[in-house]
């Protein structure tokens, strides 16, 4: 076939923009990290990746989830430990009341170290989380339990907070009402009381000079109530450190399937681009050869 | 004798006008349209009698080296390969214009933070953080509608161009036309106005599918859109085209001859490929909006079926405007946010437990992500064609230009050969007027 010079030319320029062109991209490729630039590079790939890139930003806000609920679980527990610890004083008193021989003034004495634990328990229960809100409230009210003025002390709260979303479409609770554990203590009788009526009650009875009476039983239902709690507590503390493992590893899977996807293999690219880069000088240097031949060079 | 001055003059005269038109490819080539040209040359015949010899040669007529066949060829390539390209600039436009602004992460980032919000909906920093969240999205969902309608803008920019340059070139080819039917068979002129005419033709069908026929005189009548399209270029006149676009976003180009409009039923070149690029921009406009309402229909539904942090019932965090795309945030308190069902307390969140629901039941990121990636696997798939088409016509170049292009070795020699013949008749010349002084000299 005739090659008319002009198209040897186009060729030429054809055929090494299109190798400066791969050398390009070879390049953009090694300095981003990423082989993948746009969805039309590999249209399967880019779908993969826009899905791991969202079940990332859902793990990581399901992780921050997790770790505010660890939080409330750790506040909550912690809070009914102190709980339990006074319940458990409030009814060795309680015993020590309970001896036929303890003088009135000595029972009034009690009576009073009571109350002042009563005061101390309102307190407790009332224990703010990190955000402001009652750990022990319910899913209304700004605090957990008020004092009227006849001395009183009832649970303000109606309802049970929202429980966490941590992942996969489950959630968690994270705290416990006070209804849940300190009130609605069952009697001997049948019926129901609360752990503030069981203390101001036996107070009372000792102000007066009585006894015990059920407290013993009572305070014992509470502080197991406590216990219950707290083993709910810590079982769902359970879940959460699973589910925080889960979290890690499939966050490293995901990690591994990104890079498969979109990161450069560098040794690959590396030596592809010397390829490129061997098969460009090698074509500039015949070209340059070539265009050096003319017969009108040897018309003189 | 007088005939062998005779014929050394026709010898000179003949090789003049080879070596005037082998200096002109020389001349030419680098120039695009060019078509190698050749002296015909034919002997003077002895006109009567037993004569011996002829009267010399004689530089008859130019030859072009073309062939019609290959032209064909190149133009018909070059017209795939130019719809091809023309529809990839816009499936690109369509890619940048969907991934450009992220919208796919801020829906993802949204629906994340509002599972912040479920997480502690009693305390305001996380709603703050969400409404933070909606905000970026209506931009995103903003900022993406403004970039497809710029890109349907630049669309109809580009037809009207096209047509434009069509026009032009449908112009010229007339005046080309007219100027064969005065140029003289085989004449300098002649062979320009056909390179012309070959060149035009080529830039045509670079534009649209050209069909071209020529009469007796070489003029060209050019239909559009294959060989039953209507007429653009013939003997009386050039057609005006002209495109339109449609409200619903549908491309067209149509020809104009005196009263009547005829669609241009382009199945090649940039026409086709902006009209194919019309229905990817429109499709992804319908994507996008049908996207824009439903999220924001489905967002203001969620919050008027629950309660804010004050108890009063979720009103419309979303305003869509006209197109849907222009989403705006009505909902700027972030104790507006509807998260606790109705009679549950400040610390409820099943409310947005049924935006966790829309999210999975809408499945907007991953319409999103559909929309996207079959955009990118046609685009992936065109530029492959266009890498093989790229080729075919490459092919058909080399294939005309074989034909019709100057290869400067090829003139070296026939420079040399004209040359030579030409010292040759002047030789003849030479011993001519010797024999003839001969002649004279006897005495």
């Amino acid at each position: 076939m005739r090659i008319a010079s002009s198209l040897f030319y186009n060729q030429a320029s054809a055929t090494l923009g299109t190798l400066g062109e791969r050398a390009g991209e070879l390049q953009t490729q090694i300095s981003t990290g990423k082989k993948l630039t746009a969805p039309s590079s590999d249209a399967v790939a880019y779908r993969q990746l826009s899905n791991v890139t969202r079940t990332g930003a859902d793990a990581t806000q399901d992780a921050k989830n997790v770790t505010l609920a660890s939080t409330l679980l750790s506040a909550s527990d912690a809070t009914l430990g102190d709980i339990e610890e006074q319940l458990q004083q409030a009814r060795e008193l309680a015993i020590q009341a309970n001896s036929g021989t303890l003088p009135a003034d000595q029972k009034k004495t009690i009576a009073s170290t009571l109350d002042a634990m009563i005061e101390d328990l309102l307190k407790l229960v009332n224990t703010r989380d990190t955000s402001g809100a009652p750990l022990f409230g319910g899913a209304s009210g700004d605090t957990a339990y008020t004092q009227a003025a006849d001395g009183t002390i009832s649970y303000m709260g109606t309802g049970t907070p929202g429980a966490i979303p941590i992942g996969e479409g489950s959630s968690l609770r994270a705290t416990i009402t006070g209804e849940e554990v300190f009130n609605d203590l069952p009697k001997a009788d049948g019926t129901t009381t609360d752990m503030f009526k069981v203390l101001q009650d036996l107070s009372a009875s000792l102000k007066a000079g009585g006894n015990a009476g059920t407290a013993l039983d009572d305070l014992k239902t509470a502080i197991d109530s406590v216990g219950n709690a707290r083993a709910s507590l810590g079982a769902r503390g359970a879940r959460l450190d699973l589910e925080q493992q889960r979290l890690t590893k499939a966050a490293a899977a995901r990690e591994e399937t990104r890079s498969s996807l979109e990161d450069t293999d560098v040794t690959a690219t590396v030596i592809e681009l010397q390829k490129t880069m061997t098969v460009l000088q090698a074509t500039q240097a015949s070209f340059s050869k070539l265009t050096s031949l003319s017969l009108f060079n040897y018309l003189s | 004798m007088s005939d062998l001055l005779y014929i050394g003059a026709s010898g000179v005269r003949t090789y003049q006008s080879a070596l005037g038109t082998t200096s002109e490819n020389i001349a030419n080539v680098g120039t695009a349209g060019y078509a190698r040209r050749a002296v015909q040359v034919q002997e003077i015949p002895a006109t009567k009698g037993l004569r011996m010899s002829g009267n010399g040669s004689l530089a008859t007529a130019l030859t072009r080296s073309a062939n019609e066949f290959r032209n064909t060829d190149v133009r018909t390539s070059g017209s795939d390969l130019a719809r091809t390209e023309a529809g990839i600039v816009w499936l690109d436009r369509v890619e940048q214009v969907l991934t450009g602004n992220e919208l796919g992460a801020q829906l993802t980032a949204f629906f994340n933070t509002a599972q912040g919000v479920a997480a502690d909906p009693a305390s305001v920093a996380p709603r703050g953080v969400m409404i933070e969240s909606a905000a970026t999205l209506a931009n995103a969902f903003t900022a993406t509608g403004r970039a497809l309608d710029t890109a349907i803008g630049d669309l109809s920019l580009t037809g009207r161009d096209a047509a434009r340059d069509l026009n032009d070139l449908a112009q010229q080819l007339y005046q080309v036309n007219q100027g064969l039917s005065r140029a003289d068979a085989g004449s300098a002129m002649q062979m320009s106005m056909l390179d012309q005419r070959d060149r035009l033709l080529e830039s045509m069908s670079a534009l649209v599918d050209v069909d071209v026929t020529f009469d007796a005189q070489s003029r060209a009548v050019v239909r559009t859109g294959g060989a039953a399209g209507p007429v653009l270029v013939d003997a009386a006149g050039a057609s005006q085209v002209s495109f339109a676009m449609s409200a619903t976003g549908a491309a067209q180009f149509q020809l104009h001859r005196g009263a009547s409009a005829t669609v241009i039923p382009a199945q090649g070149g940039a026409f086709a490929g902006i009209t194919e690029g019309a229905q990817r921009l429109a499709d992804a406009r319908d994507a996008l909006n049908d996207l824009a309402t439903r999220f924001v229909d489905g967002v203001n539904a969620v919050q008027a079926g629950g309660r804010d942090l004050d108890g009063a019932a979720g009103t419309p965090m979303f305003a869509a405007g006209d197109p849907p795309t222009e989403v705006r945030l009505v909902l700027t308190d972030p104790r507006g946010i509807a998260a606790a069902a109705p009679g549950e307390g400040t610390r409820g969140n099943s409310n947005l437990q049924n935006l966790a629901t829309l999210r999975t039941d809408g499945k907007f990121e991953a319409g999103l992500s559909d929309t996207i990636t079959t955009n990118a696997a046609a685009l992936a798939a065109r530029k492959n064609v266009a890498a093989a088409q790229n080729s075919i016509r490459d092919a058909a170049v080399a294939a005309r230009d074989s034909v019709t292009g100057v290869d400067l070795d090829e003139s070296a020699v026939e420079l040399i050969r004209f040359q030579q013949a030409y010292q040759a008749s002047s030789r003849i010349i030479q011993v001519a007027r010797e024999t003839l002084q001969n002649i004279l000299d006897i005495r």
